[in-house]
């Protein structure tokens, strides 16, 4: 059995840019991941946001770039130019041209970035369906603060977090209001309140289901490393607020000390490696000042130009590509 | 027994009004939370029956109605709650999306923490010089 249609061409496509992709990101992020982690805590957090959502993009390019002749030609821009080479034998045309045969088996693998994204949404809204149950409950169980946007938890472990979806509620304990003081908790607070305004929960909620399309390990590194930059960037707002950094290196240490049962030996985990970059982060006496990136805006420009022009050609690469795929 | 219970809306009103009153039955319950939110008695009287079978409640007769005191303070029912939470976000497949100032579920090793306080206590102290 064999199947001859357009869309399927496209997922073929699709699939191979997007594996492409993860995988030259797989092989990149060792040497960018010292760059990466040069950059001011908000660049570095959007850097990390955009190689998680590569693979995405890659598959989502692919199909338009096979077909930007016929998109232009479809919108009236450019007239196709399949005419003038017609003696082909085949084109990546869905205007002039009819699909070519593919085994029914090769839409297998087509369809395997569709899957992986599905999974990985229903994953998430399972994930946030949890979440807003549970953020529910919590804020039932509070009860109110000085501060309006606080509500305090009746538990006698220092406990501090941001929960709900989309935006989050913040929930800081009685343990913790006991143990620091005011300085220490304003370090806290405007943590948690940075997070709010961010949008972190809904921020890396896109992440988890973008990220889907890396292979597992890349993943896994990629989101811890977009973790610990989220955190970063809320420390840093909270030593701006408070005015000063080692305060906020301080409040840290506190509240993980008070936890207790501790490990021995090194740090282990995301959260206490986490904890660590943070903190040396923060023995730096200024803020990471955001070099000059103007460039990067540039870059995009440039990049898209440079797309554009070179479209054609791709669309001709394509062509040989899927030739040599379906072996024609 | 279930150890983290979910609980819908209405359950954890009658959880918080139990808690403010103390003992109390399901007529005056009602008064305080059914008609306010026109809910009927016996939606209430459900809620209440759910809460002792979730063992978060326990009631005694007296003539014929049941008078239900609480059996879980509020503070035991959050720590069990975020031991839910804790169990949750635990592990590289976390299934509750937040935020925690320092990590919930993950501590760090005490050679780090320590190596880490004494870099900050160091600096505070030259802060202090300079």
């Amino acid at each position: 059995m064999r199947i001859e249609s357009w869309l399927a061409i496209s997922m073929v496509l699709s699939s191979v840019a997007c594996l492409g992709t993860a995988l030259a990101i797989t092989l990149c992020w060792p040497l960018l991941k010292g760059f990466v982690g040069r950059l001011a805590p908000a660049r570095q957090s959007r850097a990390m946001l955009a190689l998680i959502t590569m693979p995405l993009l890659g598959a989502l390019a692919a199909p338009l770039l096979a077909f930007f002749p016929s998109l232009l030609d479809l919108f009236g821009v450019v007239r196709d130019h399949c005419h003038h080479h017609i003696h082909h034998a085949f084109h990546l045309c869905f205007l002039h041209s009819a699909p070519p045969s593919l085994p029914w088996f090769a839409i297998i693998p087509a369809m395997a970035p569709v899957i992986l994204l599905t999974r990985g949404t229903l994953a998430e809204a399972r994930m946030i369906w949890r979440t807003r149950a549970l953020a529910a409950e919590f804020r039932a169980l509070s009860t109110e603060s000085e501060d309006a946007d606080i509500s305090i938890l009746a538990s006698d472990k220092p406990r501090a977090m941001v929960m709900g979806w989309p935006v989050g509620s913040i929930f800081v304990s009685r343990g913790m209001n006991a143990l620091l003081d005011p300085a220490a908790l304003a370090v806290v607070k405007e943590h948690e309140r940075a997070h709010v305004t961010h949008r972190d929960v809904f921020r890396k909620s896109l992440a988890r289901i973008t990220s889907c399309l890396l292979f597992p390990k890349t993943r896994a590194r990629l989101l811890e490393a977009l973790e610990i930059a989220r955190e970063r960037v809320c420390d840093e707002r909270a030593a701006e607020v408070v005015g000063d950094r080692l305060l906020v290196a301080e409040t840290l240490l506190r509240i993980e000390r008070a936890h207790g049962s501790r490990l021995p030996g090194g740090a282990l985990g995301v959260g206490a490696k986490g904890l660590e970059v943070r903190v040396r982060a923060l023995l730096d006496d200024s803020p990471p000042e955001p070099r000059s990136h103007g460039w990067a805006g540039w870059l995009v420009l440039a990049a898209s130009v440079a797309v554009i022009i070179a479209a054609e050609h791709m669309h001709h690469g394509l062509e040989t590509l899927v030739l040599s795929l379906i072996g024609g | 027994m279930d150890n983290n219970p979910k609980l819908g809306d209405l359950e954890l009103e009658v959880l918080e009004h139990v808690w403010q009153h103390g003992e109390v039955d399901i007529k005056s319950a009602h008064q305080d939370l059914g008609e306010p939110r026109g809910i009927t008695h016996n939606t209430v009287q459900s809620a209440f029956k759910r809460l002792w079978e979730k063992k978060l409640l326990q009631r005694r007769k007296v003539g014929h109605a049941h008078l239900y005191s609480s059996k879980i303070s509020r503070q035991e029912l959050t720590e069990r709650l975020v031991g839910e939470l804790i169990e949750q976000v635990a592990g590289p497949s976390p299934s509750v999306a937040l935020e925690a100032f320092v990590n919930l579920a993950e501590r760090a090793g005490e050679d780090t923490l320590a190596e880490l306080e004494e870099l900050v206590s160091r600096r505070r102290q030259d802060r202090g010089k300079s």
